[in-house]
């Protein structure tokens, strides 16, 4: 393309995008101030606009191309205005201000009026920004605003309709945007600059020529309503304001209309004056087809939903989807013919014009029905002609706009885009494409059949209530907006010249394509009787439909839920929704393994360190008791603390029997006193300490032979009778300390007295008698050991001398042992220590650590990856 | 520390950093033991794992 | 008058000074602490104001302190990147005019001219951070940013802030570790501890690859863990939620950024380096960044914790300016630097509005808090902002950062990374539109809300002035990338970029 060739400069598409923000400004204070004024303020700024969008004909007429450019606003703004685009702000202005004028009245009964008119304007200048955008990068800023802006329209009657439809809304259209995004970012990849012209020949694999295709055709068609991606545009525009849906309906899904027509017709497209060479045009075409087919089914799909609706509005709203299979189906065509693609051009862009006019004036329609009888359910509404008549001329005119009737606009572009689809058909004999207009004629004929149903449930028939006075024209204003609307397409539909000579052809020429079949289809097509003949057939169709559904009920059926794209698409969400809360989970559970891991081994590493432990504990314990088994040392433990106290209690006793014996005797001097208590305390000790040895023996001897239950058992039997045996010590304590303070030597004396308090007590006999079945348990025992004639064997062979030198070194050693730490044995017993103690606190500390560790881990990895890759690398 | 120093002479530079270092280090760590004791006195434990389990 | 250069010195003295009077001055009083605090923030912001109008019109500049020309003596400098600390005092000036309401029911009134002290001491660490020119001066304002930082996490005392704040801690001190490790590796290795003498001492050769490629792998990895990106964030959601929130704001939102400045840095000590390539620590980076998108914003769907979704978020951001200065083309460099910036506004942005939200009605999670679009509706508005502008939907602050990395993306020839951006910034939608729908949408679990009202006009004006700057940035984003542009070029000149 000739850069600058046909460039000229001029600010007016800047500031006619400019204008309404900045009028923007105003709406509020004025709102404030005083409602009528504000009313009249945006009439005018919307006026202003529209006059600003006219001024573009001489200009565009004269220069082909204005171009102008914003630097700092968000990196760069560029703006850049042929036919086309000087075409969309021409039909968008002027449905805006014919909306606005009709919401003036319409809005009485809203609330939030000063929102609705600043949203009004914005919308206005992100959807001039979209059509007069010079770059893709400002086309998508505009795009995105125009999307998020007009969220406050759906939202605006804040119902709880409103809000589910707002929502699902606000899914599609900033999706629509990150598809969008992505194709856009995929064009850079294709050596495209931005700019909304052909990419540079051949750069690119046809791979990405397609994924970046696709990216765009899908975010476009998100807005525009295209068949797979449509669902939130039945919901979203019936909720809006009447008006509001007239924009949304008529003019914004425009904006994603325009953004197809671009992507095919320009930035696919070989260079403009390359055309020559057929094979350039091959991927063009192939889009040409696929959007088509995307046309085809969507106008299909769009008319057969329509016919099951009763909510005119929701009607409506469904044959917007259908009307842009039309215009899609007319882009495709024109892009499928390349170079000779003049009629689908032409029929595309003509119907992108008067559906904006005509479904703009049938929400309006409907809108003011709705104004007076707050109803909007087409088989509960009748008879209204009568009252409402001017109302009811224009939305016929309408209606008559839609379907397609002869010497209205809508008659003119079905007929162009129906020649551009046989047209299509013919040069390539391709069947499919046969196909494609046969489903195109049913559709033709279905929208017939639902605007017979409109008009004929709604304004003709028999009233279905009683309508009071209340139910009467609607007002000047409303009317004069429809009215406006309705002069357009009555001249769009008598003078078809108008857009075809003055717009399309400087367009085409701009763009290098040809135009003389335009003045062809002025000639000898236009209204010729085949076309006529067309038409006649829809509506026989459309009546056909229309009497047997009436009769059947065939248009109160209800598609199976799973029939809707809508369903997949939650279908779709929800199972997204488990997968990713699948893959949280798994890594979760990935982390909670490797934690747990870590913390098995830890457990392993402390129940291999207890075991060890515990065995050194039960080696040592086994050298200071000798008894081998745990049980045993649980009972000699035990025992040994009883025997310990008997033993401290044994001395006691005899030093307060001698304390109260020198009491009696009154005469005794202190001094005296405190030899008798030593003396009588150093006896006392060394008699009870020889009973605790000789106690500690015999029932490790016994352990020896015995179950250690059975010990235990006896052992707590006799306990309670060692206590005897503390007076006699006593008696001999006080008798001998006395002999001793005398001067004799009494050491004799007391071992002797020890001896017969041993052989008084008779220990072991007292505990044999006490284990229940001793014999019993001891006699496999005694049978277990090797007889004296084995171990005589054994020593005979040598292994006796081995054992025998064993088992006196682990004797030697555990009276060693024993001798050095006899107080110590109670400690060692002890299985844990003491939980508030520092140990434990430390260890915690270790293990948390611990616990950070595979943090550590990780960094550690990371620094040694980035290590390796620093170092493979030279 | 030009490279005319002669050898008796130590490069101050390394230990000023190396002080800033321990400066640097004790705090962090003076810091550390008091979120530890704080810890300890809420939930009577530093356990990772019941203070895991405590939240 | 005071002459140039010594404006930089003062920028990070004079919080410093502030810092360490704060208790003195106010005596226990919180509101005297306040408003001393504000007036040191308000002479370090008319500092650093000084000093960005000087590196606009100039380029950088320097100066050495005490007289000692630069590889003797500590220097201070100033650089195109150095400029974030503007962000700083922008932030850093509204958090403080924002917690002087908020800290009074978040914390005992005893400790509140100790949070005053913390909050100045860490603002001292990331604008000492960013001016310096000495490497170990570099470690030192590291250190005081991280430890008042750690204590800052635990300062409001609960269970759950004083756990966050030493898990905080063990990484932050390891990572401290590894950082101090390697600048004493390459002292002992160039002899040098300035930023610009190593740089050319490396550039001449003289210096085996060895030791460089291990103290560049410390470095960044160091800094790695500051900036919490993808397999080291571990610490990060617990921290920056668990904080209070004008804290979190500034933690998420300027205190991971020293991290990602560190990177910038150590890229300037090493763009000359002949004995290296970077192109390897480049793929890595990118990847990482890649990793740290997807991953962020995967793990924010799945929060119910509306701080806990944010500080995910941040993880994502942070991949996005590391996958920036991963891929080393001239568009990416500048719209990862320049991200720096706007994340900053962004996610002080929500934080604090988030805090609103906390501190009027008393609770946290997006089921608790439906419906409280109707009682604060500016408040919820600022954070729809905020969450436009995070996504990155034009024209708001976040489009044109992540518009520059996708071209560098191209740029660089890895369409693959632009895509991922792609992705990631709808996995961010999906998220932050879950947010918007319970706050708007969906019908109240605590009807009590709809008395409480907006919160104090202290605590508002901070959350209106960042959302609308989040507005502003947008539309003029230019501004700050032609600002940038020089320091980017300079960076990538020896790449050939």
């Amino acid at each position: 393309m000739e850069e600058g060739a046909h460039l000229a400069y001029s600010p007016l598409p800047a500031l006619l995008v400019l204008w309404p923000l900045v009028a923007a400004l105003f709406v509020v204070p004025l709102g404030r101030w005083r409602e009528s004024i504000r009313n009249a303020f945006v009439v005018v700024a919307t006026g202003v606009a529209l006059l600003g969008a006219t001024a573009l004909i001489p200009l565009i007429a004269t220069e082909r191309r204005v171009t102008c450019e914003i630097p700092g606003l968000v990196g760069r703004l560029v703006f850049t205005v042929d036919s086309f685009s000087m075409l969309f702000a021409l039909f968008t202005t002027f449905v805006w201000f014919c909306s606005t004028l009709y919401a003036i009245d319409y809005l009485k009964h809203e609330h939030a009026r000063d929102r609705y008119h600043v949203t009004n304007l914005v919308v206005l200048a992100a959807m001039l920004g979209v059509v007069l955008a010079g770059d893709l990068i400002t086309l998508y800023l505009f795009f995105e605003a125009l999307g998020l802006v007009a969220f406050l329209f759906v939202i605006h009657t804040e119902t709880d309709d409103a809000k589910r439809a707002s929502i699902k809304y606000f899914w599609m259209t900033p999706i629509g945007g990150f598809l969008l995004i992505g194709g856009i970012f995929l064009t850079y990849a294709l050596g495209g600059t931005g700019a909304i012209g052909p990419f540079p020949a051949e750069h690119g694999a046809e791979t990405l020529r397609w994924a970046a295709f696709v990216l765009l055709l899908l975010g476009f068609g998100v807005k525009a309503g295209m068949l797979p991606v449509h669902v939130w545009l039945p919901d979203a525009h019936p909720v809006a304001p009447s008006p509001a849906s007239a924009l949304l309906s008529g003019v914004m899904i425009k904006a994603g209309a325009y953004g197809i027509f671009r992507t095919v017709t320009a930035l696919f497209r070989p260079e403009v004056w390359e055309h020559i060479e057929e094979t350039l045009w091959h991927f063009s075409s192939q889009i040409g087809l696929v959007v088509l087919w995307a046309g085809i089914a969507t106008m299909f799909i769009g008319v057969v939903l329509a016919l099951g609706q009763h909510d005119a509005k929701r009607m409506l709203a469904y044959h917007s989807v259908s009307q842009m299979g039309f215009i899609l189906a007319g882009i495709g065509a024109a892009g499928y013919l390349g170079a000779e693609g003049a009629m689908g051009y032409a029929g595309g862009l003509y119907h992108i014009v008067n559906h904006a006019l005509f479904k703009a004036a049938l929400f309006l329609g409907v809108g003011a029905v709705y104004v007076r009888t707050a109803s909007l359910d087409m088989y509960k509404l009748g008879g209204l002609w009568k009252k409402m008549p001017l109302t009811f001329l224009f939305t016929a005119i309408a209606a008559a706009g839609i379907t397609g009737v002869p010497l209205f606009n809508g008659f003119v572009s079905k007929c162009l885009v129906h020649h551009a689809i046989v047209e299509a058909w013919e040069l390539h004999e391709v069947w499919s494409l046969g196909v494609a207009e046969k489903i195109y004629m049913i559709t033709c004929g279905g929208t017939a059949c639902s605007f017979i149903k409109l008009i004929g449930l709604v304004f003709l028939g028999k009233p279905k209530a009683e309508y009071g006075p209340e139910v009467r024209d609607a007002s000047p204003r409303m009317l004069g907006a429809m009215g406006l609307l309705s002069v357009p397409i009555i001249v769009l539909g008598w003078r078809p010249d108008l857009l075809l000579k003055g717009v399309f052809e400087p367009g085409l020429h701009t763009w290098g394509l040809e135009s003389e079949i335009l003045e062809h289809f002025l000639d000898v097509y236009f209204l010729s009787y085949a076309d006529l003949m067309s038409v006649v057939w829809a509506f026989a169709i459309g009546f056909a439909v229309f009497f047997l559904g009436m009769r059947w009920g065939l248009f109160r059926l209800k598609a199976p839920e799973w029939f809707g794209v809508d369903h997949w698409y939650r279908r779709g969400a929800i199972g997204l929704v488990t997968a990713c809360e699948a893959v949280a989970e798994g890594y979760e559970a990935l982390r909670q393994l490797d934690s747990r891991g870590l913390r098995r081994l830890g457990v392993a590493y402390h129940a291999e360190t207890d075991h060890a432990d515990r065995a050194w504990r039960r080696f040592t314990v086994t050298l200071f008791t000798g008894a081998t088994g745990l049980h045993a040392q649980y009972v000699i433990q035990e025992a040994y603390v009883a025997l310990e106290r008997e033993r401290q209690a044994t001395v006691h006793y005899a030093i307060d029997a001698a304390i109260r014996r020198l009491r009696e005797h009154a005469d005794t001097d202190q001094e005296h006193r405190r030899a008798m208590i030593d003396a009588v305390r150093d006896i006392s000790s060394y008699t009870a300490m020889r009973l605790f040895k000789e106690r500690m023996g015999v029932l490790s001897d016994t352990l020896h032979v015995s179950r250690s239950d059975d010990v235990r058992y006896a052992f707590a039997r006799i306990a309670g009778e060692l206590g005897a045996f503390r007076k006699p010590v006593a008696e001999t304590a006080i008798d001998l300390a006395r002999r001793r303070i005398e001067g004799e030597n009494v050491l004799r004396e007391t071992s002797a007295a020890t001896n017969r308090v041993m052989s008084e007590e008779r220990f072991d006999r007292r505990l044999d008698s006490a284990m229940p079945c001793a014999h019993r348990t001891a006699r496999p025992i005694r049978e277990a050991l090797p007889s004296a004639a084995a171990v005589g064997d054994l020593r005979d062979r040598g292994l006796g001398t081995l054992e025998q030198t064993g088992k006196w070194a682990a004797d030697m050693a555990r009276l060693i042992v024993q001798a050095v730490t006899q107080e110590r044995v109670t400690w060692m017993m002890a299985d844990h220590v003491d939980t508030g103690s520092v140990a434990l606190t430390r260890r915690q500390i270790q293990r948390y650590a611990r616990d950070m560790s595979f943090n550590v881990a990780v960094l550690v990895v990371v620094l040694l990856a980035f290590l390796v890759a620093l170092a493979g690398n030279r | 520390m030009g490279a005319g120093a002669r050898p008796p002479y130590t490069n101050p530079i390394p230990q000023g950093l190396i002080l800033t270092g321990i400066v640097v280090a004790v705090s962090t760590t003076a810091l550390a033991l008091s979120l530890i004791i704080r810890i300890w006195k809420q939930c009577g434990t530093i356990e990772a794992d019941e203070l895991r389990e405590m939240d | 008058m005071v002459s140039w250069p010594q404006w930089l010195s003062l920028v990070a003295l004079v919080p410093l000074v502030g810092a360490v009077t704060t208790p003195a001055v106010s005596r226990g009083r919180s509101r005297v602490a306040a408003l001393w605090a504000l007036g040191v923030m308000t002479v370090t912001s008319f500092a650093a104001l000084m000093l960005i109008l000087r590196v606009a019109r100039e380029g950088p500049f320097s100066y050495p302190f005490g007289g000692w020309k630069s590889p003797i003596g500590i220097e201070f400098r100033f650089d195109e990147f150095s400029a974030s600390i503007g962000i700083v005092c922008l932030v850093g000036w509204l958090a403080v005019l924002y917690s002087q309401r908020y800290v009074e029911h978040a914390l005992e009134e005893p400790r509140i001219p100790y949070y005053y002290t913390l909050l100045l001491l860490n603002f001292t660490g990331m604008i000492g951070f960013a001016v310096t020119g000495d490497l170990f001066n570099l470690f030192v304002f590291m250190e005081i940013l991280s430890l008042s930082s750690y204590a800052l996490v635990a300062i409001s005392g609960e269970r759950t802030a004083e756990m966050a704040g030493f898990k905080y801690l063990i990484m932050g001190a390891i990572s401290s570790l590894m950082v101090l490790f390697s600048i004493g590796l390459l002292y002992a290795s160039t002899g040098s501890l300035n930023m610009a003498d190593i740089s050319s001492r490396i550039g001449d050769g003289a210096v085996g690859p060895i030791p460089l490629a291990m103290a560049l792998a410390g470095l960044t990895v160091g800094f790695m863990v500051k900036a919490a990106l993808f397999p080291l964030h571990i610490w990060l959601p617990d921290a920056h939620a668990i904080a209070p929130s004008p804290v979190s704001a500034i933690l998420s939102g300027l205190v991971v950024k020293t991290g990602l400045i560190g990177i910038l840095r150590v890229y300037q000590i090493y763009y000359g380096a002949k004995v290296l390539d970077l192109s390897s620590l480049n793929t890595m980076l990118v990847w990482l960044g890649a990793i740290s998108i997807v991953m962020g914003a995967f793990f924010a769907i799945f929060q119910e914790d509306i701080k806990m979704m944010l500080a995910y978020s941040t993880i994502s951001n942070i991949g996005y300016i590391v996958m920036g200065f991963g891929l080393a083309s001239p568009y990416s460099v500048i719209g990862g630097s320049v991200h720096i910036f706007n994340h900053a506004l962004i996610k002080a942005t929500l934080f604090l509005a988030a805090g609103c939200l906390i501190h009027k009605t008393g609770y946290r999670t997006l089921y608790d808090l439906r419906g409280v679009g109707k009682a604060m509706p500016l408040t919820t508005a600022a954070l729809s902002v905020g969450a436009i502008s995070i996504v990155g939907i034009p024209p708001t602050a976040g489009f044109l950062c992540k518009w520059y990395i996708a071209l560098g993306a191209f740029e660089a020839g890895q369409p693959f990374f632009g895509v991922a951006l792609i992705f990631g910034a709808l996995f961010i939608f999906v998220y932050y539109i879950r947010m918007v729908n319970s706050f708007y949408f969906r019908q109240p679990v605590h009807p009590e809300f709809l008395e409480v009202g907006e919160a104090p006009a202290s605590m508002l004006a901070p959350v209106l002035i960042l959302a609308s700057l989040c507005l502003v940035m947008g539309i003029l984003g230019r501004i700050p990338l032609s600002f940038i542009e020089p320091a980017a070029h300079r960076l990538l000149a020896p790449l050939g970029g």
